[in-house]
């Protein structure tokens, strides 16, 4: 774990006025390519100097022979050259006293014994100097609020409260995706890499007073202080929600996972109970991650377990309802009153009895009856809403209407729409303007919502259990 | 370093948790003095600070009825002894009426820290590894989560079969006290409590197995 004067470097570089690019190239290939144009391309303010002493200038920018020439001390130096430079490099910022440094180059403890002692010389100068640095063998960070969009990759993304923070860039990046797919964007992008010198938990330490984030979305593969991991995440999933999807869950993947990381993954096992005690939820894909960190980012906590499936197609209810029982919702039922009003909207004849799940049937598709029968609902005693539509390409998506019933309940609400992403793709980025948390799929909707309710367990930790004996805690 | 079976045990029951009463016997007259103070039947054990799996080398000898019994086993394992550690001690304990049986261990993992397993013990704990795991210090929360994340808690609690139903509160501040022990006690490396019989609404550790830091 980092030092408190490291840290608060740390938090200073990933909110940098200012960066170097060792390394910054014309050549659209190269990975001295991709920090400048990013950055270039997006709205950062701050000042870029890209430094290599082959050019005059870079994309317009005036380039310089050497970090020394800068004359400044930059919040942040990332250096795209291959590790033996790099580490010289790092040297050199430490030197001009810059408060971080990022290095993307592979080919340290992932690879063998030279690599470790490579690794072992970056730490000694990240120490001597008191200077963090992000990887090696990494993507690098964006801090997207600022516009600062400096990993060398192509990223397609916008500002949103979802930390994205991975030892894999291919994985981190899957989630950033996904989460991109279902309308959702970021508020940082930070690959670890090695973390020779910055792990997850300073990482996470050094955003938890970010208001910018409200969700860490974490890959990990292996974790050499799991016990230091816990005891950090444990703080900070009282304030903030932390998602986790972790790798070498068998010992296949376990051996590719040190071979790319040069972590040994530990029993998963261990992972498991030590995730759910930290109050982590636990995801089992990148998608799921995205799922589940775009509820947790978009919507509020329920206040219990009482939830109200709509739906007029029983089917997709029904899968849902499956899960959601599992993860201990509960599905009341609605009042007599609200069914005799129900009945007024869908009409006395539909032949169908009126329970939770309300499966409205053919009345319900019309957008008046559906948003009619919301209207009766947002006066019950629910705490959560899982609505179904099913799309039709002739009928209107009551869009309005559902965003007067997310904004009346202030409850949390899912709705899933049962389309083709391209067909829905305009509407789900709509709905997502408007608050409305939107999915594709009935297990997705209802993993959304579990992973609130999961959360609500999590922050209502303490309180729970003192209907039985009080009792001391240990330790 | 192991610790003998007897010394774990006495560690233990200053703690407050309960165990099997064991005593050490060096004569015969000790032994029948001991085995009419607990009454038949009895078990006789090799506590060794060298070998912690006694079943292993047949160092238990379990259901012992008459003195006659008791005097060949006692010959059998003062034998033993002579063979593989002469510092042992042989020990005699009553046998206790079977019950559910549950398998707790600490240990303390390189990446994790003090770690605390619990689940069906005795020839249930391989057979059918029915185990969940916390990291110690735990909240009393935690351990509730913990005994319910067991496959067979639902059953246990209701009380399987003719066993009787496990008591919830009582489970949890067993759980509780071994934790506080195992986070107190300097140098713990391992403890296998294995089984621990739940009989007449306790939780009575029958054989213990401790190692420590040299």
């Amino acid at each position: 774990m980092l030092t408190g004067a490291m840290l608060a470097k740390l938090r200073k570089a990933l909110n940098p006025k200012s960066v170097a690019i060792v390394g910054a190239s014309v050549d659209q290939v190269s990975v001295g390519f991709g920090p400048v144009y990013n950055l270039l391309t997006s709205s950062y303010r701050g000042k870029i100097y890209p430094i290599n002493p082959k050019y005059d200038k870079v994309l317009g920018l005036k380039c310089y022979p050497d970090l020394r020439s800068v004359g400044i001390s930059p919040d942040v130096v990332i250096i795209l050259l291959n590790q033996f430079a790099a580490v010289d490099i790092l040297e050199e910022a430490g030197k001009i006293g810059a408060s971080a440094a990022v290095i993307v180059a592979g080919g340290f403890k992932e690879v063998d014994d030279s690599g470790r002692a490579l690794e072992q010389r970056l730490r000694k100068i990240s120490e001597n100097y008191e200077m963090p640095v992000i990887g090696p063998n990494t993507l690098g960070f964006s801090s997207f609020h600022i516009g600062f969009h400096s990993i060398f990759w192509h990223f397609d993304t916008f500002p949103g409260n979802v930390a994205v923070i991975s030892q894999s860039g291919g994985v981190g990046l899957t989630i950033a995706c996904s989460l991109r797919t279902l309308s959702s964007g970021l508020s940082h992008f930070i690959g670890v890499g090695n973390g020779a010198v910055a792990g997850f938990t300073d990482y996470m330490l050094a955003l938890d007073e970010d208001p910018n984030v409200k969700v860490f979305s974490l890959f990990i593969e292996g974790l050499t202080d799991a016990r230091e991991f816990y005891e950090v995440a444990r703080n900070i999933s009282r304030k903030k929600a932390v998602v986790v999807y972790k790798a070498g869950k068998n010992e296949e993947v376990s051996k590719a996972t040190m071979t790319h990381t040069g972590s040994l993954t530990g029993e998963y096992e261990l992972y498991r109970a030590m995730f759910k005690q930290a109050g982590i939820v636990e995801v089992d894909s990148a998608w799921h991650a995205a799922v589940v960190s775009r509820a947790l980012g978009m919507l509020d906590l329920p206040q219990g377990n009482r939830m109200c499936a709509m739906t007029f197609t029983a089917g997709p209810s029904i899968v849902a309802m499956d899960r959601l029982l599992d993860a201990g919702w509960i599905f009341p039922d609605i009042s007599d009153e609200a069914k005799k009003k129900i009945r007024s909207v869908i009409g006395e004849k539909t032949p169908v009895e009126l329970q939770n799940p309300i499966d409205l049937t053919g009345p319900g598709f019309l957008p008046q009856n559906y948003s009619g029968v919301l209207d009766v609902l947002s006066n019950e005693p629910f705490d959560a809403f899982f609505l179904v539509w099913s799309f039709h390409a002739l009928i209107r998506i009551p869009i309005p209407e559902l965003e007067g019933f997310v904004k009346c309940t202030g409850k949390p609400v899912v709705l899933v729409i049962l389309a083709n992403y391209d067909e829905a793709q305009p509407y789900l980025e709509e709905l997502s303007r408007r608050g409305i948390c939107c999915y594709l799929t009935p297990e997705d909707g209802a993993e959304a919502l579990n992973a609130l309710l999961a959360r609500y367990k999590i922050m209502n930790r303490d309180g729970l259990g003192q209907n039985s004996t009080p009792r001391r805690l240990m330790g | 370093m192991i610790i003998p079976e007897h010394e774990a045990k006495i560690l233990l029951s200053d703690w407050g948790i309960d165990v099997v009463p064991t005593e050490r016997v060096d004569s015969i007259m000790n032994l029948k003095a001991n085995a009419d103070y607990f009454g038949f039947p009895v078990v006789l054990k090799l506590s060794s600070s060298r070998h912690s799996h006694k079943t292993e080398i047949g160092g238990v000898v379990l259901g012992l009825d008459s003195y006659e019994e008791l005097e060949k086993a006692y010959v059998k394992l003062d034998n033993l002894k002579r063979d593989i550690d002469p510092s042992a001690s042989i020990i005699i304990e009553p046998m206790i009426e079977p019950g559910v049986e549950f398998f707790l261990g600490i240990q303390r993992h390189e990446n994790f820290g003090l770690v605390l397993s619990f689940g069906l013990g005795g020839i249930f704990l391989e057979l059918v590894r029915d185990i969940s795991f916390r990291l110690l210090p735990a909240s009393w929360l935690d351990l509730a989560e913990m005994v319910e994340e067991l496959r067979s808690w639902p059953k246990l609690k209701e009380g399987f079969r003719n066993l009787p139903p496990v008591d919830m509160d009582e489970l949890l501040t067993f759980l509780d006290k071994i934790g506080d022990f195992a986070t107190k006690q300097k140098g713990l490396e391992e403890m296998d409590l294995n089984p621990v019989s739940y009989v007449d609404g306790k939780f009575v550790v029958v054989d213990a197995r401790i190692v420590k830091k040299e």
